[in-house]
């Protein structure tokens, strides 16, 4: 080659092939170190930041008019906090309670039906004397000093209710439209500890069928102009889960979430036995703000102009006490409807789960640990450049 | 030479061993494709200047194959997406088009009219390119 052309020219073309080189190395080290990643672990939603101070807005004017007697610091602290800040938590059976506080409830008028108000009173006191707990005694969580839930025992019928304090008791008035058994639970917050409350099941008459069980593992459900999807590691097994929320618009876009009792999403998961549940906040909130190369040309047709809301990913830390079919009810209220007149009606997308116990839920898991993967990927990539290598050098 | 035609067949050996390894051990059993061998045979039609799909709802079971004819009536284009199973065709005006594809995850899954469309009055209400909606709706196979 020497020969053929003169050395000046060689080394012009040694430089600039060595440039060539460099630029094609920082081009494949941002692709496949940084860039494929970067959207891998985005897609799976696994790299959320810790949310910081996301919930500045004000109370909801139309919380209980005893809230006034609660200092403004107070409500703060609880706006404030992720679900580590809202206290320790733990469940009793109404029955079971024999020291500490409970809560008893009194249902009425007997019989209950389907075509009549059904009036809820919860007595909070401290057993054994039944001493009552006057409701300045009690904290507030997500705004309300009690939250009552109910379902019916298929899980189809689902409500999320705020007592008023009536006197001694927390009273509210529900009509339950459809017949069948249903369990409540209340909720409450003393000493810094959340006391969740199981209460002996109701039957409500009248017509219609009282049970249409069907379980379904949809991670994607449609509610109006809204798809929710949830993602999470698989299997699901008995400790502590990470499951993550996404609101789309139908067509894919983002949605700006408003707050519903003080947090982006409430998250109920009721075990099918009726056992035990668990009301739980995101412990992180982000907006997919990913890094893209490119323009993203959407489906339908538009060009995203980066004013777009960008899609919002909720991640719950839940602890799943046992194995077992669970159902979560995620309730969330998009910033569009939040200043509706009244007490705006929150979304409520439904889904069920399979929680594994241990030495099943381990062989499975043993099957998709990530750093295997990582490490079988590694492994391959370097495999194949020393292959390729090989395969073009110039003997 | 013929050490490169090995080279680039063990390529392909280790390639396919390493998917059928990742079907078959790595892969969740909820993410593991399911064919019911069931096909279901429907005709979506975005009707004349009514900005709409017709039927607004389809019910499949997880692993059927829907073979959709999609009609559009209009004099301009349409198009018709269905982001969760990879489905995205233009469909010029008063044209036919068919889309084969399987469903195989369970769920609600919107398809949409994927190519801005207009927008016009129909029985007195506005109706947009953004109300060219459905719904596919994926039950538990049986």
């Amino acid at each position: 080659m020497e020969e053929q052309y003169p050395k000046q020219a060689l080394d012009k073309f040694r430089q600039w092939h060595f440039w060539w080189l460099v630029v094609f190395s920082v081009l494949l080290i941002v692709t496949f170190v940084y860039y494929l990643p970067a959207r891998f672990l985005n897609q799976l939603s696994v790299n959320h930041h810790m949310m910081e101070d996301m919930h500045d807005e004000e109370i909801d004017e139309h919380a209980d008019e005893h809230m006034d007697e609660f200092s403004e610091e107070e409500m703060m602290k609880d706006n404030h906090g992720d679900s580590e800040n809202h206290g320790e938590y733990v469940y009793h059976e109404e029955g079971d309670v024999k020291n500490g506080p409970v809560v008893n409830l009194k249902a009425y008028p007997e019989p209950f039906n389907t075509s009549e108000m059904l009036w809820l009173d919860f007595a909070v006191n401290t057993k054994p004397e039944s001493t009552p707990v006057s409701y300045q005694d009690l904290q507030i969580t997500s705004e309300k000093l009690m939250h009552v839930i109910g379902v019916r025992s298929d899980m189809n019928e689902f409500f999320h209710v705020h007592p008023r304090i009536n006197g001694d008791v927390f009273t509210i008035g529900t009509q339950l439209k459809k017949p069948g058994r249903y369990k409540i639970w209340s909720e409450i917050k003393k000493d810094d500890v959340i006391h969740v409350f199981g209460h002996p099941q109701i039957n409500i008459t009248g017509s219609g069928a009282t049970e249409e069980k069907e379980v379904s593992f949809g991670r994607n459900v449609i509610l109006g102009p809204y798809q929710i999807s949830l993602d999470h590691n698989e299997p699901i097994a008995v400790g502590e889960n990470e499951l993550f929320f996404s609101i789309k618009t139908l067509t894919g876009g983002g949605v700006e979430l408003g707050s519903y009792l003080g947090e982006p999403m409430h998250l109920t998961i009721i075990k099918d036995d009726l056992k035990n549940l668990i009301h739980t906040h995101p412990s992180s909130h982000e907006a997919d703000h990913s890094f893209y190369l490119i323009n993203q040309a959407k489906a339908h047709g538009e060009i995203e102009d980066g004013h777009e809301v960008p899609q919002e990913v909720l991640e719950f830390t839940v602890n799943f006490p046992e194995p077992g079919l669970y159902k979560a009810f995620a309730q969330f209220l998009p910033a569009e409807f939040e200043n509706e007149d009244g007490e705006p009606e929150p979304f409520l997308a439904e889904f069920w789960l399979e929680v594994k116990g241990g030495e099943e839920a381990a062989v499975t898991k043993t099957q998709d640990p990530w750093w295997a993967l990582l490490v079988v990927s590694v492994v391959l990539i370097v495999i194949l450049g020393l292959i390729v290598k090989k395969y073009i050098t110039v003997k | 030479m013929t050490n490169k035609y090995f080279i680039i067949l063990g390529l392909a050996i280790l390639i396919i061993i390493g998917g059928a390894i990742y079907r078959k051990y790595i892969l969740p059993e909820s993410s593991l494709p399911v064919q019911t061998g069931k096909t279901i045979n429907v005709a979506v039609v975005a009707e004349r200047d009514e900005w709409r799909f017709t039927p607004e709802e389809i019910i499949a079971e997880r692993g059927d194959k829907i073979i959709m004819k999609v009609v559009n009536e209009d004099d301009y284009d349409h198009g018709i997406a269905i982001d969760a199973f990879g489905v995205s065709q233009r469909m010029p005006a008063n044209s036919t088009i068919t889309l084969e594809f399987v469903v195989t995850q369970e769920g609600e899954f919107p398809y949409y009219c994927s190519v801005p469309c207009g927008e016009g009055e129909v029985d007195g209400a506005k109706r947009t390119h953004f109300d060219m909606i459905g719904k596919i709706k994926v039950k538990p196979a049986l």
